[in-house]
Order: structure tokens, then sequence, then C-alpha cells
């Protein structure tokens, strides 16, 4: 039994493999072709049997071989029928294929030999038959066919020939199920993209008038039956996009997931002109929803901030207004609402003047409020070998370590940000610590001030005034600094920072002038406001020439980016450029002269194709810093963009092996983090491509490793990029270990993350006779322990869509220093630090009433989860708990309500939340 | 009020309205905040809040006239900063390390300096930084006059004033000169490790010879605030055998004669005094090697090492017999420098080349942080160690009597009754007492008038007991390789001094030097170098005198 059993087996899978040898088969059956079957599958019930029969004698019919004279052309029609009939009735699981194809498949040839005799004819009902033929062959072949795209091409054939009938078919896509509109949109594309190779001009219609007729037909289709991600994909397969603002079945059901899908596929066109279509029809779709809050969210990704005022005007909703300007205070936009009753308190809201009061509010509710020393962070009493050498009470009579102080100033204004309090600085009567600091170090302590009273415009200035009356020059520029750290990210209608700072400006004492640059570099990062531009342009065209001259106008340089950032501010971007082209060697030989560079990029920071005429400029720089500027500059005007052909340019440049003048290696690895952050497979890539940097290329791009890790996971301690950075931070090389330890700093910012802590603390100490790496781990420490665990640096806000432009200029003004430490922050310009307040934010999600009073609701806080383009409504968070706001997020992290009582008005919600009262609240009954 | 401007000032935290009259003039405007606000009017600087107003900062010649109110909406408001406080100077200019010459710098800095490694001189660097905590050994190098020991005293000065770790080139160049077995060479030409203990006592056999003169060992303690005297100096020509020779009271009896009182007085023990620099912990069994015992602290080795057989002819036999050999301590030493006998030589008579190999022993032998030795002193020595001793005891049951008196008239305020029963029980304590301090006023009165000399520059009512202040170590399976650190215990003790958990013993900090790595670490880590595993195990400990 059992080898025959076998040999019927081996041939039962040869026959069905290969129908045509079913001939040849020496079966002495009348009728061998219904009995084949019956042999080869024995499973096969009778429905099936009398299926496939009656499916023959269709096709036999149809075909008609014998020509008998019997079989017209309307019976020929009645048997397409059945056949249609069957094949659209038929059902099955996902996993088989219909019993009617199934059956059909060895006639395909067959009805394709036939097709192409009816051809000839030009009879209505021939036409019809050969048209309906035509519909059942694309069917047929969107599984049988090996040529390409043949099942469109029967359809496009069938379309011709219903034209020219008469009576018009409706639905005739639609009905043949949904699996195959899928098909035929995706032929549809590479159809269209044939077309568009051989010489068909993609701005007209006309070549593609059959194949735009049944886009017509699809994506409305693949809308209205929850498949709005292919209807999507189609409509940029045949670069139509604009057509979904036509479609008039996008409705308040299922606009959000179409919306989510552009702008989340937006992030790979490698056309910007794409990326910005698809961003300003997100825009549009959500503002005919009126959804104001997320078409705001799509003007601000695409950085169209023209359309705020039109915005603004078409929303009659208040609530929905304030809840707009608390965005556009998140994401520092500069913005003025001119009229309206309730112009002041919104344009307060945009000017973030709430700020520190919110997060003091929060702080409270935290228990929080205990001012920090450093010492308190250092835990230096947990050292694991009895630090007591270093303890700073073993004996009175210890003498003070300026460096150490600095870092412990540093530490001070870090984790005490935004308090307004602290054990150091703000005590009345006593300024020790101010003096425990050494020149620079002294102007960085009273600088400090700005960071410990951030935010606190108004009060802060009246503790900060005495400062500036000191005798010495360093605390007076100190006390011009924190003027203007005071006033980051928050407008005042006084403005402080621009009365008191403007004077420096234009005096003569050096480090007043690059305190007061700073300090307005800080103050308005991201404003671009003019009075400002035009007083720093003057710094930076100083005909003076020397080391001095060459400091003050790169941080003017720097301030300027700032303050522009992002505006691609034409006048702005020649003034830099042509400093960089017309200072001496020897100028730009500074190591500050990187801050010009900086400057320039910042200018064009995430605006990708519009740096390409700077860029052609900067490279006419002989000087060895024109390499590293246009690096730069390229990789700021791509930043956040994820595009996968820089990121390739980038580690291009990487390939080379260079041991000096490697600057622009540097940016260049830099900039993968700078271009993939934000992005998650582009970030999950670009971590592989360090790994292989850090194996075989030589120092200098090693050394820019570390930096770049800290640009991709700013604020967010990931368990994998911690382990390395905490591997990197053991390395020989000082400036590796050092940027590595800065980079834990900021890759942990403001998250108390325990494991970070324990890191840094043993690197205290096994790093303790090296000031250098000290300081760094010091910093890291403060950068840690940021605002006491409720601030952080992450510029990306609004559910990861949005990037900040003043956070990531002021981040990357620490991690452009990176590159050369040893001149910049652990020399005299820490106070560069400073510009990490701007990219400071409170961490918190409060929940509000209409004039702001907290309305503390239940939210859920767990893990985000990628929804975009997923069937059904797919949970938006997983692991998550339940909390009563105020509630503190992390980077990956999304809350919902919890209840149903409330609504919000934002869609993300973070930060400030207005909520209203759910009109269709029901409570539940017990 | 016509001609007079309503405004709203802010002012900090505070809010301020007033109004004011624009012809009158920036100047009468900041007088009359002054008085609002006590804010000195060169000291105000007033911003507009206001649209429409001046630009920047109010200067005092802009004419407030010239706005046109009735555009803006009333009150008009402005910002004024300034306060009435001022910065005080420094009350003193801060010392920065950084601006220091290095030799201050050294003073301050959180470690002391390490000496590089110049091929397998770890032996040397270790007992260097050991011996660098005898200060009255420093002082002595200065009088000397032979290369080695000036050279040493150059080490020393150098790293006293070097933050860094330096490297010891003269001091090792003269090692060599000076012990031509440290030159050794291995097959590839590099220098060969050495012994610890051969090198300290080298070195200390150097300094013997050269620092000569009752007045040199002197001037040498007086530099650290000791007086020593003639008298204590009796039989010491050398400042070595001040600070480390023991008098060592051998004492040989007749085994074979126990038992038999007749001819042990016939055969008198033989009394020998010897100089030693160092006591032996003894490990392994010391030369009676047939006698094991397990040897697991230091007191046990010790005592193994100071008592032992010997065969030696007696007279009376007429024939070689067993003698038991006890040394006793007649004399202590300012430093007591311990060696464990951890290397050993084995014979391997069945190898090639039937010579031996140099063995380690592995086994822990703990100690503490102190070291009593008054079980290993003389009689004589004990007497006067005793006085000490008791004295002391005496004043710590005082103390606690104190405390328990004071306890009680705590008590006494609250309950009377309870104080009759104490009351009582003190006075039997006292009684206890007495009877105690009578006994020892007795053994007092005996040896007052001969007032024995029981050792060179030891505080005064020394008792006996001895610190540990420095360990050599060594960590390797065996002694022609591995490497040596030093652990000295630091100068100055940090304030919040605690116990080790569970147990009596301060925990002080120390300083492990790994040749030029130093780093801080405690008394508690200290006793884990006892031995027993893979890990640094102490081959020299050195004590001193305690107060």
């Amino acid at each position: 039994m059992a080898p025959k059993g076998e040999k019927n087996a081996v041939k039962i899978a040869v026959e069905s493999k290969d129908p045509k040898k079913e001939s040849s088969n020496n079966n002495n059956n009348t009728k061998p072709e219904p009995e084949e079957p019956i042999m080869s599958e024995p499973t096969m019930s009778e429905e099936d049997q009398e299926l496939k029969e009656r499916l023959e004698t269709c096709v036999s019919t149809l075909i008609n071989k014998e020509n008998e004279s019997s079989v017209t052309i309307p019976l020929r029609l009645k048997a397409l029928d059945v056949i249609v009939d069957e094949l659209k009735s038929a059902t099955s699981s996902m996993t088989s294929v219909p019993k009617p194809l199934k059956f059909l498949r060895p006639h395909f040839s067959d009805l394709k030999g036939f097709f192409e005799i009816l051809q000839k004819d030009a009879d209505e009902g021939v036409v019809l038959l050969r048209a309906r033929l035509a519909d059942v062959l694309s069917v047929l072949a969107m599984t049988m066919s090996d040529t390409e795209r043949e099942s469109l091409k029967f359809k496009l054939a069938g379309m011709k020939d219903y034209d020219t009938l008469p009576t018009t078919q409706d639905d005739n896509l639609g009905c043949w199920g949904h699996e195959y509109v899928r098909s035929l949109a995706g032929e549809i594309g590479q159809e269209y993209n044939a077309r568009v190779l051989n010489g068909a001009d993609p701005e007209l219609d006309t070549p593609f008038k059959d194949l735009l007729g049944m886009v017509d037909v699809i994506a409305p289709f693949s809308i209205s039956h929850n498949a709005e991600a292919e209807a999507v994909d189609l409509l940029i397969e045949v670069q139509r996009l604009e057509k979904l603002k036509e479609l008039d079945n996008i409705d308040g059901k299922n606009y959000a997931r179409i919306c989510l899908y552009l702008i989340k596929t937006a992030d790979f066109m490698s056309d910007p002109d794409d990326l910005a279509e698809m961003l300003e029809i997100a825009y549009t779709l959500y503002l005919r929803q009126g959804q104001y809050f997320d078409a705001l969210r799509a003007a601000l990704r695409s950085g169209n901030e023209e359309v705020i005022p039109d915005l603004f005007a078409q929303c009659d909703d208040p609530l929905m207004k304030k809840q707009m300007c608390l965005l556009l205070g998140r994401h520092r936009v500069n913005f003025e609402i001119e009229d309206g009753d309730d112009a002041e308190e919104l344009n307060e809201l945009i000017g973030n003047s709430h700020i520190s009061e919110q997060f003091l509010k929060v702080a409270q509710d935290l228990d929080v409020m205990e001012a920090k020393t450093p010492e308190d962070i250092y835990k230096s009493h947990l050292a694991e070998t009895g630090g007591f050498s270093r303890r700073r009470d073993s004996s009175g009579a210890q003498v003070d370590s300026a460096r150490a102080n600095l870092a412990s100033t540093f530490v001070n204004a870090f984790v005490n940000a935004g308090y307004g309090v602290d054990k150091l600085m703000t005590p009345d009567n006593d300024n020790a610590w101010l003096y425990k600091n050494k020149d620079h170090g002294m102007m960085s302590a009273a600088a400090s001030l700005g960071s410990i009273l951030l935010w606190n415009v108004e009060e802060g200035l009246t503790q900060i005034d005495k400062f500036l009356y000191s005798s010495e020059d360093y605390v007076k520029a100190g006390a011009a600094l924190a003027v203007g750290i005071l006033s980051s990210g928050v407008r005042n209608d006084a403005d402080p920072a621009f009365a008191l700072l403007a004077e420096h400006i234009e005096g003569d004492s050096h480090i007043m002038k690059c305190a007061a640059c700073t300090g307005l570099g800080i103050a308005y990062a991201g404003s671009g406001r003019e009075e400002i531009i035009e007083l720093l342009t003057s710094v930076v065209e100083s005909e003076s020439t020397g080391s001095e001259a060459m400091l003050e106008s790169s941080l003017a340089s720097l301030a300027l980016g700032m303050i522009c950032v992002g505006k691609c501010d034409e006048e702005v971007g020649s003034t830099l450029v042509q400093k960089l082209m017309e200072a001496s060697d020897e100028d730009l030989d500074h190591s500050h002269a990187r801050y010009l560079c900086l400057g320039l990029g910042l200018l064009f920071l995430g605006k990708m194709e519009k740096a390409d005429a700077m860029l052609e400029a900067v490279k006419t720089v002989e000087h060895k810093i024109g390499k590293y500027a246009a690096v730069l500059l390229d990789t700021c005007a791509y930043a956040g963009s994820g595009n996968v052909l820089k990121v390739q340019e980038m580690l291009h440049h990487c390939a080379e092996h260079l041991t000096e003048d490697a600057e622009h290696q540097m940016a260049a690895v830099i900039g993968i983090g700078l271009i993939t952050m934000g992005e998650d497979t582009g970030a999950e890539m670009a971590l592989r491509a360090f790994d292989h940097l850090l194996h075989y290329c030589e120092l200098p791009i090693k050394r820019a490793v570390p930096l770049a890790l800290a640009i991709l996971y700013v604020s967010n301690p990931d368990f994998g990029v911690i382990d390395q950075l905490s591997r990197l931070s053991h390395d020989p090389d000082t400036e590796i270990s050092q940027n590595a330890i800065l980079a834990m700093g900021v890759v942990s910012a403001g998250t108390n993350n325990s494991r970070v802590a324990g890191l840094l603390r043993q690197l205290s100490e096994f790093y303790s006779k090296e000031a250098g790496h000290v300081f760094c781990v010091r910093i890291a420490q403060g950068l840690l322990h940021m605002g006491k665990g409720l601030l952080t640096l992450n510029p990306l806000h609004s559910d990861r869509m949005l990037t900040c432009g003043p956070a990531l200029g002021g981040l990357l003004v620490l991690i452009q220093s990176g590159i050369d430490l040893k001149n910049t922050i652990l020399d005299k310009s820490h106070y560069l630090l400073y510009y990490l307040t701007c990219a400071m934010n409170p961490r918190m999600l409060v929940t509000v009433n209409e004039d702001l009073s907290w309305r503390p609701v239940t939210a859920r806080v767990g893990q985000a989860v990628e929804t975009v383009g997923q069937a059904g409504k797919p949970k938006s968070i997983t692991g998550f708990q339940t909390h009563t706001t105020p509630v503190l997020l992390q980077v990956n992290e999304r809350a919902e309500l919890g209840t149903e009582e409330v609504l919000s008005l934002a869609t993300v919600l973070e930060g400030i939340v207005i909520l209203k009262d759910n009109p269709d609240y029901e409570p539940e009954e017990e | 009020m016509p001609g007079t401007i309503d405004a709203k000032v802010k002012w900090g935290k505070e809010e301020i309205t007033l109004s004011f009259a624009p012809e009158q003039g920036v100047k009468a405007l900041k007088t009359e905040l002054e008085e609002k606000t006590g804010v000195p009017v060169d000291r105000m600087k007033i911003m507009p809040k206001s649209k429409g107003l001046w630009k920047g900062l109010l200067k005092d010649e802009f004419d407030l006239a010239s706005i046109d109110y009735t555009k803006i909406k009333p009150p008009i408001q402005f910002l004024l900063m300034g306060s009435a406080a001022k910065l005080a100077a420094p009350k003193t200019k801060t010392v920065f390390v950084e601006d220091l010459p290095p030799e201050q710098a050294a003073k301050v800095a959180p470690e002391p300096s390490g000496l590089n490694n110049l091929g397998n001189t770890c032996y040397l660097n270790s007992v260097l930084q050991c011996l660098r905590a005898v200060p009255v050994l420093r002082e002595g190098l200065s009088s000397s006059s032979s290369n080695l020991l000036l050279s040493l005293k150059n080490t020393y000065n150098q790293l006293d004033s070097s933050v860094d770790s330096i490297s010891p080139m003269q001091f090792v160049i003269a090692t060599k000169m000076a012990f031509p077995q440290f030159a050794q060479t291995g097959p590839g030409g590099q220098p060969m490790q050495q012994d610890a203990e051969e090198f300290f006592s080298g070195l200390l056999g150097q300094a013997a010879s050269s620092l000569e003169g009752k007045e040199l060992i002197k001037k040498a303690y007086k530099s650290t605030n000791i007086e020593v005297t003639d008298k204590e100096l009796e039989g010491i020509s050398n400042l070595v055998d001040a600070l480390f020779g023991i008098d060592m009271e051998e004492t040989y009896t007749c085994d074979e004669l126990d038992g038999n009182e007749d001819a042990s007085s016939k055969e008198p023990a033989v009394v020998r005094h010897d100089l030693h620099r160092k006591l032996v912990c003894n490990i392994q069994g010391g030369a009676d090697s047939s006698s094991q015992i397990n040897v697991t602290h230091i007191m046990e080795g010790v005592s193994l090492a100071l008592n032992g057989k010997v065969e030696k002819h007696s007279e009376v036999l007429q024939r070689d017999a067993i003698w038991t050999r006890k040394q006793r301590i007649a004399r202590l030493p300012s430093v007591l420098a311990v060696q464990f006998g951890r290397f050993y030589w084995k014979e391997t008579p069945d190898s090639q080349d039937h010579a031996g190999v140099k063995c380690k022993v592995m086994k822990p032998v703990a100690f503490n942080g102190t070291l009593d030795i008054y079980d290993f002193c003389s009689e004589k020595v004990q007497k006067v160690l005793k006085k000490a001793r008791d004295a002391a005891l005496k004043e710590e049951d005082d103390r606690i009597a104190k405390k328990l008196q004071g306890d009680n008239n705590d008590a006494m305020e609250t309950d009377e009754a309870a104080n009759k029963d104490t009351d009582v029980s003190m006075e039997e304590e006292d009684e206890d007492l007495k009877a105690a301090l009578a006994m020892s006023m007795a053994t007092d009165e005996a040896t007052e008038e001969e007032d024995i000399v029981i050792g060179a520059g030891l505080p005064k009512d020394f008792q006996g007991t001895y610190e540990l202040f420095a360990v050599v170590t060594h960590k390797g399976r065996d002694a022609d390789g591995g490497h040596y650190m030093g652990w000295v215990k630091a100068e100055h003790q940090s304030s919040d001094s605690n116990k080790i958990a569970d147990t009596d013993e301060d925990n002080d900090d120390w300083f492990v030097f790994d040749d030029d790595e130093v780093s801080p670490c405690k008394t508690e880590d200290i006793l884990k170098l006892k031995g027993g595993g893979d890990w640094h195990m102490s081959y020299m400990n050195f004590y001193r005198a305690k107060k």
C-alpha cells in the first residue's frame, strides 16, 4: 500500500504543477478532462465538481471552438455572465485562491486567444462581449499572467470598448473586489512611470487620460473602503495628489488617517516639492474639517508660517485660538495677532508669559521646589571607593579649584533652571559663590542667574539688577548675559533684553560685547526681529581685526543664526558668507570661526534645497573651514528630513582617511545624526552606520560619533545608546571620552535616569585626576538632573512631528563645540553652554480650563505606538499607566485622556492643554 | 485731572499705579518712583510695555510730553528695573588651586602623588610609599651623605612638590648600584621582579650604617616633636635601630630535662639578646615544619615565629637535645614592621634540575587595624606596659561610671526609689574599683624605682598597642612575578569617622599606591588584604606606636 500511495503522491505533484501533461497521461477514460481532478484531488467535493463543470461549459460556449451556429452572441454573453457571477460571488479565505479562479486557470490562454480573435470584429454585440471578456481577463490576469501589467492592459482595452458603447457601465471596478482594485492600482502606478520614462510629460493629463480616469474611480473607492493609504499611494504614484482636495468622500471619519498618512509619508519624499505638496494638502484637508490645531501643526511642519494669520482669521472658536497660541509658543514662533478683543491675551500665550508660572506650579505639585546644591547632584558620599579626599567638608582649609567651582556653577544653573531659587546665587547678601569663580567663570556664575530665574522676566530683572553695577567687568558681562538668558523664548512688551543689551553691542568692552551678543542670541532665538538683526550685523561687519574681533563677530554670527533660525534671511546670509570669504586665514583659524559657520547653517535649518545657492557660495571659500562650513550648512538644511541621499553623501565624506584637517568629516558624522533625527527608521540605520565608523575610521570621525549619537537621542536615554556611550566614555582618546561623557548628559538631559547617574558618578571617580573630564562629567550630571527632572532638551514636540528651531540650534551650539572642546567650552567660552536654555522646555502635560486654571483629569500615559497606515482603530499607546494631570512625559511617550467627561482642544496632549466639557457625556450610572 | 497721565508700573512682583505730569520730565517721574520703591534714581531703568511710548530704556533727557497719550490705551504701562540692593565685594580673595605653584598645589591635591614604574620596580615603589609615611626617617635622610639615601630624599621631595606622578630614576639607579642583585635582568633583558622585603631590609641596612649618631637621632625625632633622651637611646647607635630596632630577648630551655627539677637547675636557660628590624609572621609553621598549626591570624603567626624548638647541645646531657626557644621583645620600636612569611623555598628533588621553586602561601591570615604586642614582650616590658594599661582601664571605667551616674542623675528627678538601688550598686562598683586600683598601685610601686626604658621615642604611657599605617601587598602566584602595591593611611582623616559594619574598628581613609595610580580606599579594604584569593595580599605590615 504504502509504496503505491507514495507513487500516487509523486504523480499528483507533477500533474498539478504542469497541467499540459494531462493529455499525455495514458488514461482510458472517455472524458478525461472532468475525470482527471477526481483522480488528482480526491477531496474535491461535489459542489466544486459541479462548479468546475459549469465553468468549463461556459468557457466552451463562450469560445465556441467548433463555431456552432447555435451559439449566438447573447448566449455567449450569458455564458460570460455566469463566469462573471461566479467570479464576483466567490468567497474564500485569505490564504487560498478562490475556486472559480482556480478552475478557470487552465482556460486562461484559451480565453486570451479568443479575445484576440474578437478584436477583428466591430459589431456592437461583439464589442460588448469583447469589453466584458476584457474585464474577466483582467481579473484572471491578476493571478495568472506572466507578462507585465497584463491585467491593466485588458482593463484598458475593455474601457476603450465600453467608451464606444452607448450603455454605460457603472462601478466596473469595485464590484470585482478590493483585492483586484489594489492590484490594478499597483499596475497603474507602474504603467504611469513607464509612460513617463518613455517620454510622456507628467505635467499633462492627455497622455494618461485612460489611467487617470481609472484613478478617479479607484481613489474614492479606496477612501470609502478604509484603504486611505492605498488611495494616497496611488495618487502619489501618478503625481496627482492634488486630486485629494477634490474628493468629496473625505469626511470626519477618515480625514485624520489620510492626513496622518500624508504627513508621515512626506518624510520619505526625495523631492522637496512633493514634500511641501503633501503637507499643504494635509493642511487643506484639516482646514476643511475645521481642525485648526492640526492644520497649524501641518503648516508648522512645512515651515509655512504665512498661513497663520489666515488660520486665525478662519477660526472663530476662542478656545481653539488659545490652544493654537500655546502651540505657537511651544514652537517659539514669533507671531503677533494684530486685532481682536482677545489679541493681548493671545499674544501673551504666544509669548510664553505663562510658562514660568505653570512650570512652578507643576514643580510645587510634584514637591520638588527645594533648591538643590551641586553636591546633592554629585552625591560623592555614594562613591564606591570612598572619595573622601575630594569631599568638600573634609577640611575647611581646602583650596578652591576654579574649574571645579565653574562646573558647580553650571550644575547649579541647570539643576535649578526655572525655579527662581537656588542655594548659591540667589540668596540675598551672600555673593560668596560669585567670587569663588575666576574671570570668565565669574561671568558664567553671574549669568547662571538667568538660567535659575529662567522665563520669569519681570521678577528676575530685579534680582539681576545689582550685578549690573558690579565693579568687575566679568560680573557685569555675566549679568547682561543673564538678562538675555532670562528672556529665552519669552516675549515681554518691555523688551528688556534688547533695551539693556543694545548699548553694550555698540560699546568698547570686548567681554561685554561677547556677553551682549550671546545674550541677544539666546533671548531672541527664532524671533527674526529686525532691529536686533541690524544691531548684530554691525558687529559681524566691523572692520577691526584680531582674535578678539573675530571672537566677537563669530558670536554675533551665531546669535544671528539663532535669531533667524530657519528663516533663510538673504541679507543675513550674505553678510555671514561675506565675512567667511573676506576674513583672513588667521581669523578663520580661530577656533570660534566654527560659530560663524554654524550661524550660517542655522539660517537654513531644515529648509533643504533653499540652502543650495548659499552652499555654492560657501564652497568657494578656500580656507579649510570652507569644507566644514559647506558640510555644516548642508546638514543643517536637511536636519530632520531623513533624506537618505544626503546621509549617503555624508558617509562618502567619511570614506577618506584623514588624521588632520578633518573637521568637515566630523561635521558630516554629526550631520548624519542631524539628518536622521526624528525619523525612526533612518535613526536606526544611522546607528548601524556609526558602528562601522567606529570600527573603520580615523580618530577625528570617531570623536564625532558620540556627538552624533547625542543629537539622535536628545533627552531619550535609550538603553543601547547609553551602553555605547558608556563604552566610549572610557576610550583612551581624551576627546572621544569627553564627547561621550557630554553626550551622556545630552541623551539623559532632564530625565534623572538613575542608570546614567550611576555611570556618571563612576566616571567622576575614574577621571578624578583629569580636570577636563571631570568638568564634562559635572556638566553631564547637571544636564541629567536639569530642572530636577522636569525639563527636556528634545527639540521635537507635538508627537515628535515638529522640530523647534531655536531648541535644535541651541543644542547644535553644544554639539559643534564638541569638535574642539579644548578651545571652546573647556577654555573660556563655557558661557556658550547657556545656549542650551533655548532648548529647555518643561516636559509636562497640564490640563487647564479656559482661563489657564488647572483642571486635573485622569490621563493615560504610555509608550507611543506608530499608528500610521494601520487598519481600524489601533491603540496609540501601549503599557500605559493612568495618572491625574499634571504628569511628566518622556520623549517616547504619548498621553490620552482617561475620561469621556471632557474634550481636549489639542489633538496632541503635550504641554498645556485646554479642556472643555464634552456635550455628549453621560455620567455612568452605578 | 488734566495734564497728568495714569500709569501702571510693573516692578518685580509688584504693580504700582501712579499718575505723573509729562511736562515735569523724566526726573520727576523717577523721583516719584524712588519714593514708592526705594530704588535710587540713578539705578532706575524704565522700559515701555505699552506700544507707542519711547524706544528702549527711558533716557533722562527724553521729553515725555512729546508722546501722544491719546493713542495709547490707558493706563500706560511700563516696566521698572532696579533694586536698592548692592553687590557686596568679596570678603576675602579666593585663592584658586590653578594659580598655585606646583609645590603648594601638591599640598592641597586630594591624593598624594605616585611613582612611575620603571620596569618591574613596583617592589621599590610600594616600599618607598610606605616609608614615606615615617616622618622621622625622612628627616633623618637629610643628614645622610650616602648616595642611595640622598637620592631617596630627593625622590621624596619631588613627590611632595608634584601633583602628578614622578619617575624615581635617580633612586632606582642608586639602588642598583648599592645592591647589584636588584639589577638582574630577565632573559629578554627586562629588569626582573624583586622581593620587596629584601629591598626593605637592604635599604634599612644601608640607612643604618649611614644614619649614625645620637645627635642625628634626636634631631630627627625632634622634627616630629618627640624628645628622646640619652637613656632611651642606650644601646642604639643609628636612627634605623631607634625606629625599627627590636631588641629580642631569646631564652632557650632544654626540654628533655623537664620534670626533673634537679637536672634543670643544673642546666640554666640560655638567654641571648638579638637585634631585629622586623617581626615575622610565620604562616607555614616556621622552622619547625612538623608543627602544623593552622595560622589564621597575625597574632598566631607571630607567636608561632617567636616560640620554637631547636636541637642544641646540652651541657648536662652531654648530647644534642631539643630545646625550647622563646623570643620576647625587650625593647619596643617606634615603627614595627611585620613580614608575612608567604614566600618559601620548596625543594623539588624529583624535578629535572633537582633544585626547588620559590612558592607563595596563599592562605588567608587576617589582621586588624591595631596590633597589641603585650604578649610578645619580655616580663620587664610587660610590667611597664601594664601600668599604662591599667591606668587606661581605670580611666575607661571612670568614664563609664560617670556616664552611668549622669544617667542616674537624670533618673533621680523622676524616680527617687530607683535612686537608692543604683546608689547601692554604685558603692559596690566603687569598692571593686578601689581593690583593682590598690593592686595596680602595688605593682607600680615595685617598678617605679627601676623606670625601665622600653623603647625610644614611644608616646607617654604607651600601652603596647600599635596602629597599622602602611601595607605592602603582593598579587600573583609566584615570588618572581606578580605585582606589589603600597597602601598607606591618609594623613588627614575626614571628619565623619565611622566604624566598619559589625565591628569596633574605625573605618579610616587610606590611599592605595599602584605605582603612578593613587586612589583612595578605606580600612575595610585594607582588612580584605588578608589573602586567600587571587587579589592582593599583605606581605609586609607597618605599624606605629599608638598614643
